[in-house]
């Protein structure tokens, strides 16, 4: 069934007006118009194990829990022959209540148990489709009961959220899961970063796992753990007090670290404090961060190479969109950044699983800078990235120190985590960078490039996979910019790997002697 | 082309790492810059980087 409708307002799903209105959807009042269909049933890992793990035990199972209660408050204490007067023996004070309460008043108590067990929630999701404005947005899945709210959504940003000034870097191409062998034409594609939603009846806490999973799922698609799945992990592995733990704490940030890094991550951590417990008193110090803190550069230069960012927040209050209940510590998940007018990172893009997808966290945010309010920064990158932004780039611009005669002023970097083989086409193969106005490598330096990442590919078996990647520029005005030159640092060992600066007429490379060398230009 | 681009100032990270190593120690008799032992130099600082933060981690 497909509804029409020119107003927002009209739109006969609640959680999908509030969502649509909180992401910014309808800033403009040309775009407000838009229409659902429902896709009726529709499966997803998420809302499967939640089913299976809250609901399914009031309806299906053995042991059902609301039968066996609605006998016991039945229970007619006279009859001696009733199965369950024995049990009742062993239970003196329940007993005792139950008698404080007449028959006919619990027999009735019991009938509306019964009803209740006769309302069966569903194991499957409304899925909608969105249109706004004429465009496919995606589709947006709501838990099947009142109130259940939406369980995940795969919509492409606001319209107005474009460059020049929003870079969604996080973006990846999505598709339902439940299509078995899906043909081209056959499946909805959208360009989006997932997004999911916490549910009030989830265990310990709620936006920390929530966030763990939306960032689990924009790095490994469908094969993301669900939310049940990582709070039964957590109980079972990593979680202090484990079952026993008070829903309201929420999980820690080194219990969240720990998880991601169970899915297969390396994790960096970034905070403005470092904790540690006493072993003799108990009593917990706080002490400078020794591993960085989270500023937007640190956290910028992972989102930037396409890494989802769990923030941690320390007064869910400081958040524009806060609807002004609980002040409590919050996680978001950064997903893409903002550029001011004289490109300058100037606010980051958030999914808030408490409240809306495609946030913008402004710096100053709420008259506070960003950097005071983002006390936290949980980056999973792949395992076999083990150098820190901030440790290639105190290593790198020590060596610009030295090298540089003297700064021409208005030179930038733009820093990066890259996949060795975009290193090898770009200063090895000499292909175009199109973001610069004058790119051009030698003949002689592609081929000094290519032969050192041919020899570390062909002998030392993929060492340096990711690379850090400076790339220096000087800026022209209205988008365009001088190519300055290159700093490549491994993202695996404490290695320079190479520098390209025509410039000052040098570059340097590891040869497949693990040698440095370096030659002037030709 | 007229692509807009995130870009942190070049001076003011020179800045940040300045006094990480002494210029002349890599400097020869000709005044040529000696790039092989000072990456090797960089290098060894970095792997005593990444043991105190490894070691400061644990606590």
């Amino acid at each position: 069934m497909k509804y029409t409708h020119s107003n927002p307002d009209e739109c006969i799903y609640p959680e999908i007006r509030s969502l649509l209105k909180g992401g910014g959807y309808f800033r403009n009042s040309e775009d407000i118009s838009c229409s659902c269909s429902n896709r009726w049933p529709s499966y997803t890992p998420e809302w499967d194990y939640e089913y299976r793990e809250y609901f399914d035990i009031y309806s299906e199972g053995e042991f059902n829990v609301a039968k066996f209660l609605s006998a016991i408050i039945s229970l007619d204490l006279r009859k001696k022959d009733d199965e369950f007067y024995q049990l009742m023996q062993l239970y003196p004070t329940l007993k005792k209540e139950l008698r404080e309460v007449p028959l006919s008043h619990r027999k009735k108590i019991s009938k509306l148990i019964e009803s209740i067990i006769s309302f069966k929630i569903p194991p499957y999701v409304n899925r909608v489709l969105v249109t706004s404005g004429g465009t496919f947005l995606g589709w947006i899945d709501i838990r099947p009961m009142v109130g259940g709210g939406i369980s995940e959504a795969y919509i492409k940003p606001p319209p107005w959220m474009v460059p020049p000034q929003y870079y969604l870097t996080c973006e990846r191409e999505v598709s339902p899961v439940a299509s078995l062998r899906p043909r081209s034409g056959e499946v909805e594609k959208i360009e989006c970063v997932p997004y999911v939603q916490y549910a009030w009846f989830g265990e310990i806490g709620v936006c920390a796992q929530y966030a763990a999973r939306l960032v689990l799922l924009t790095l490994k698609g469908i094969n993301a753990p669900t939310v049940p799945e990582i709070t039964s992990s957590a109980v079972k592995k990593v979680l202090l007090g484990g079952i026993e733990r008070s829903r309201e704490e929420g999980l820690t940030v080194d219990e969240i670290a720990n998880i991601l890094e169970g899915e297969g991550y390396n994790i960096f951590r970034y905070s403005r404090t470092h904790k540690i417990q006493c072993t003799n008193c108990g009593n917990r110090l706080s002490i400078p961060s020794v591993s960085g803190e989270p500023t937007i550069e640190n956290i910028y230069a992972y989102v930037e190479s396409g890494l989802p960012v769990l923030l941690g927040i320390e007064r869910a209050k400081l958040l524009e969109w806060w609807d002004g209940k609980g002040d409590e510590p919050h996680a978001l998940v950064a997903i893409g950044h903002t550029l001011s007018e004289n490109d300058k990172v100037d606010g980051l893009i958030v999914h808030d699983v408490s409240k809306y997808p495609y946030q913008v966290l402004t710096d100053p945010h709420n008259g506070k800078p960003l950097e005071e309010i983002i006390n936290e920064a949980v980056v999973p990158v792949p395992r076999e990235v083990t150098i820190r932004y901030q440790q290639a780039k105190k290593m790198i611009f020590g060596l610009l120190e030295l090298l540089k005669v003297e700064l021409e002023e208005g030179e930038e970097y733009r820093p990066m985590l890259v996949e060795a083989d975009k290193i090898k086409r770009w200063l090895g193969e000499g292909v175009q960078r199109d973001h610069f106005e004058d790119y051009r490598i030698p003949q002689e330096v592609q081929e000094d490039f290519s032969r050192a990442f041919l020899d570390r590919y062909v002998w030392l078996f993929f060492l340096d996979r990711y690379v850090w990647l400076f790339e220096i520029k000087k800026n022209l005005g209205n988008g365009r910019r001088e190519y300055k030159g290159d700093i490549l640092y491994s993202g695996t060992y404490e290695r320079i790997l190479g520098f390209n600066l025509p410039d000052l007429n040098i570059y340097g490379f590891i040869d497949g002697n693990n040698e440095f060398q370096t030659k002037e230009y030709p | 082309m007229a692509v807009r681009m995130a870009g942190f100032s070049v001076s003011d990270a020179i800045r940040e790492s300045q006094g990480l190593l002494n210029k002349s120690d890599f400097i020869d008799e000709n005044g040529k810059i000696d790039y092989k032992r000072l990456v090797e130099e960089l290098n060894k600082i970095s792997r005593k980087m990444s043991r105190e933060i490894k070691l400061l981690e644990r606590i």
